[in-house]
């Protein structure tokens, strides 16, 4: 009963503070005399306009359509490197401190390489943020494989599993739990990184619309961006966990959560 | 008749120079064909190890054991294993009819065959009804069940079983002794049986293999004639069950204090 009680109220809680927070900012702002803080009616009149009519055509399905593919591409190469660097050690113990040395560089300092490389476009923004996501992937691939329990290993090999069965099967699932807190750090990241690259490097996208509409002045329009990728960050998180506990629902039953 | 399975003068070493411990000096037996042979020892005297050389799982030292006259340097068709742990040894992620199957797909055998083995071995240990559960659902007892049944439906030849009943309650374990005592019936399959626990070994026996503490020999190998179908009462209050127990057990503990400095 207790617990039920605690259930509603915390439930009732995640409804009530967006509320407060909303109700305080809209009166806070209603009188609209601070430039930088424009009425909240304002903001979600622009945040309306911006985001659901032509720019989300012009603006966000390009920023999705960046984060989905580089994310896709990160867990495809995190995942696939992560096994091979640790299936076959002597290679694993190589790259080791270049990896260590690779993930360590802040996402930023790699904008200007990255133009460089590619110039101003979606190609660029692809690789940036592919290459930051990748990392907290792939060593956690390696630190999941590593950490395979023997046992299991020991019954795939009395049974005589085919190396690819034993691969996807077992290794592969066993340390899934692990690869998916890693895709879920990488996710936030790529939000991050997408936004910087649209900031600094792009001609179009939810974060070069937010950065335009500052230097412009337009600060409902501002706001507007500001308000998007907070929605969109809090969105894909709770998605993935979602997604995460369908997936993994053996793994949080047999942990008892 | 030749033995199904020879253990031939399997040692193993770990380490190497001065670090090096020998585990096992030298064990040698036979397993005849739908024996129950079971190996009982001290703890800590490589029964595990004995068992993963027997089974290829790891490259002895010395020796080799030979399965259906075929030496064993992988494991070999023909060979179930139960492991001791059995939470780690079947797959949370499958179900236990999957846990089942999961050896037989990829082999070349007909789906509505495999289907067949599961479901049949699935019975034969008491769990029909329980396909569509995952491992965790079931108690330490039934886990065991279910890899009994894997090991079954694989259809081997031998089933060796390390001290698959060390970490379940009392009455489970008398229950699953007369569940394995029973199958063996059933599917014509021979046992190796490992554990430490004399009365199990003497229980369920053709024939008992006594370890010594390592560097680990045979100390020496008793013939059990007890009638079969054993009974948890009626058998253990059998003279004969009563004098191979002390018996098992002088041998095992006499050799144990032996080698303990100052007794």
């Amino acid at each position: 009963m207790t617990r039920l009680a605690g259930r509603i109220g915390r439930f009732a809680w995640e409804i009530a503070l967006p509320i407060v927070v909303l109700s305080y900012w809209w009166l806070a702002t209603a009188d609209g005399d601070n430039p930088f803080f424009p009425p909240a009616s304002r903001v979600l009149e622009a945040f309306w306009s911006n985001w659901f009519d032509e720019r989300f055509v012009s603006d966000f399905l390009p920023s999705m359509a960046r984060l989905g593919a580089s994310y896709l591409l990160a867990v495809g190469i995190g995942v696939g490197a992560g096994l091979l660097l640790r299936l076959w050690r002597p290679l694993g113990e190589i790259v080791e401190p270049l990896i260590s040395f690779l993930r360590s560089i802040p996402s930023a300092a790699l904008l200007p390489f990255a133009v460089l490389l590619f110039g101003i476009g979606t190609n660029m923004q692809v690789f940036l943020i592919t290459f930051v996501c990748v990392w907290p992937i792939l060593l956690n691939t390696m630190d999941g494989v590593a950490d395979t329990d023997p046992t299991m290993l020991d019954t795939a090999r009395a049974f005589r599993i085919g190396h690819r069965r034993r691969l996807t099967r077992v290794v592969l699932m066993a340390a899934a739990p692990r690869i998916a807190s890693g895709m879920r750090v990488s996710l936030s990241v790529a939000v991050v990184v997408m936004l910087i690259s649209e900031m600094f490097a792009s001609t179009n996208g939810i974060g070069y619309v937010t950065i335009q509409a500052q230097r412009t002045f337009a600060f409902a329009d501002m706001w507007s961006g500001i308000l998007m990728l907070g929605l969109l960050g809090y969105l894909l998180n709770l998605l993935f966990v979602r997604a995460e506990r369908l997936v993994l629902s053996w793994y949080y039953a047999s942990k008892g959560r | 008749m030749a033995p199904l399975l020879s253990v031939e003068g399997i040692g193993k070493i770990y380490g190497e120079g001065r670090s090096a411990y020998r585990a096992i000096d030298s064990v040698t037996f036979d397993v005849n064909e739908s024996e129950i042979v079971t190996v009982v020892g001290p703890s800590g005297c490589g029964k595990t190890t004995l068992l993963k050389c027997i089974s290829g799982l790891l490259p002895p030292t010395d020796g080799r054991s030979v399965l259906n006259g075929i030496p064993v340097t992988e494991p070999p068709e023909g060979l179930g294993i139960v492991f001791q742990d059995y939470s780690r040894s079947l797959y949370p992620w499958m179900s236990v009819a999957h846990n089942v199957a999961f050896p037989l797909a990829g082999k070349g055998i007909p789906r509505n065959e495999i289907n067949d083995r599961v479901e049949r071995t699935l019975a034969a240990v008491g769990l029909r009804g329980q396909q569509r559960k995952k491992p965790f659902q079931l108690s330490g007892g039934m886990q065991q069940r279910v890899a009994i049944a894997r090991a079954l439906a694989y259809q081997p030849k031998v089933l060796l079983m390390d001290e698959p009943f060390a970490s379940v309650d009392a009455q489970t374990r008398a229950e699953l002794e007369d569940t394995v005592v029973a199958l063996r019936a059933e599917f014509n399959v021979t046992v190796l049986f490992i554990t430490h626990d004399i009365d199990e070994a003497v229980y369920m026996a053709d024939r008992i293999v006594v370890l010594t503490p390592p560097p680990t020999t045979v100390s020496e190998i008793v013939e059990v004639s007890l009638p079969f179908p054993r009974d948890q009462i009626g058998t253990k209050e059998l003279a004969e069950f009563v004098k191979l127990r002390s018996h098992v057990y002088r041998a095992v503990k006499n050799r144990w204090d032996d080698r303990q400095p100052g007794q």
